[in-house]
């Protein structure tokens, strides 16, 4: 009965006091978070033009980024997303804008991330097409009789 | 003799040129890329004391934001700080 009383008073003095100390806790670690993104973004947007992603592509895409108020947190996961994928399926055309498209459509974090993996992975199969596509030109070039 | 002599005079060289070189591509990187480099390396270190680290660096937030788009912008500034925070 004794043990229940401790915990019960425990339990009543120190919910208040945690209340009072989280949220300065968060707002710290958000801090943090922040700046570590921050540190991350030079590190990231030169990785994305090392994958062959042209500057005026990243360019765009931080400006995008800047203009959409997105977080640095998210920041980083849409710019490591575009680095996985272009180092993946090789850059994409047009990419710059259609970060536009999806940040203006609201899209973020995941979703975000996900759109852009599926855009790479179009891309790739676009180029896949197109190769099928010069090589059965060619190899009907090749069979055509030769007339004279 | 002699002749190694001069193979280690003409290493000593080479190493001095290429001491040289290294410290001209020091030298042309932007300050303030390596300022941020150090402050990289000091908030990887130790994360929570970020306020301080700043404030060493002379630099507010919004400076510190400032400073980091603008060197995420350039490909140059970029590749030198990925570089520098290897």
């Amino acid at each position: 009965m004794r043990v229940y009383k401790i915990l019960a008073v425990l339990t009543l003095t120190a919910a208040p006091l945690m209340a009072q100390t989280m949220p300065a806790n968060n707002a710290e670690d958000l801090f943090v978070q922040r700046v570590q993104a921050l540190l991350d973004l030079p590190r990231l947007a030169a990785d994305v033009r090392d994958a062959g992603v042209p500057n005026s592509t990243v360019w765009e895409v931080l400006n995008a980024m800047d203009r959409a108020k997105l977080p640095e947190t998210e920041q980083v996961a849409l710019l490591t997303a575009e680095r996985d994928a272009a180092r993946e399926h090789g850059p994409v055309d047009n990419f710059g804008a259609f970060v536009q498209t999806r940040l203006a459509a609201g899209d973020r974090g995941q979703v975000l991330a996900k759109a852009i993996r599926a855009e790479h992975a179009r891309g790739r199969n676009g180029s896949k097409v197109r190769q099928q596509i010069n090589n059965s030109r060619q190899n009907s070039r090749d069979s055509k009789p030769d007339h004279n | 003799m002699l002749l190694l002599g001069g193979a280690c005079t003409s290493v000593e060289s080479s190493k001095a040129r290429v001491n040289e070189a290294a410290a001209r591509v020091n030298d042309a990187i932007d300050a303030s890329v390596r300022t941020a480099a150090q402050i990289h390396k000091a908030m990887k270190a130790a994360p929570a004391r970020g306020d301080s680290i700043l404030a060493a660096a002379h630099l507010t937030a919004e400076q510190f934001e400032a400073l980091m788009h603008r060197i995420a912008s350039d490909s140059a500034m970029s590749a030198d700080y990925k570089r520098l925070t290897q």
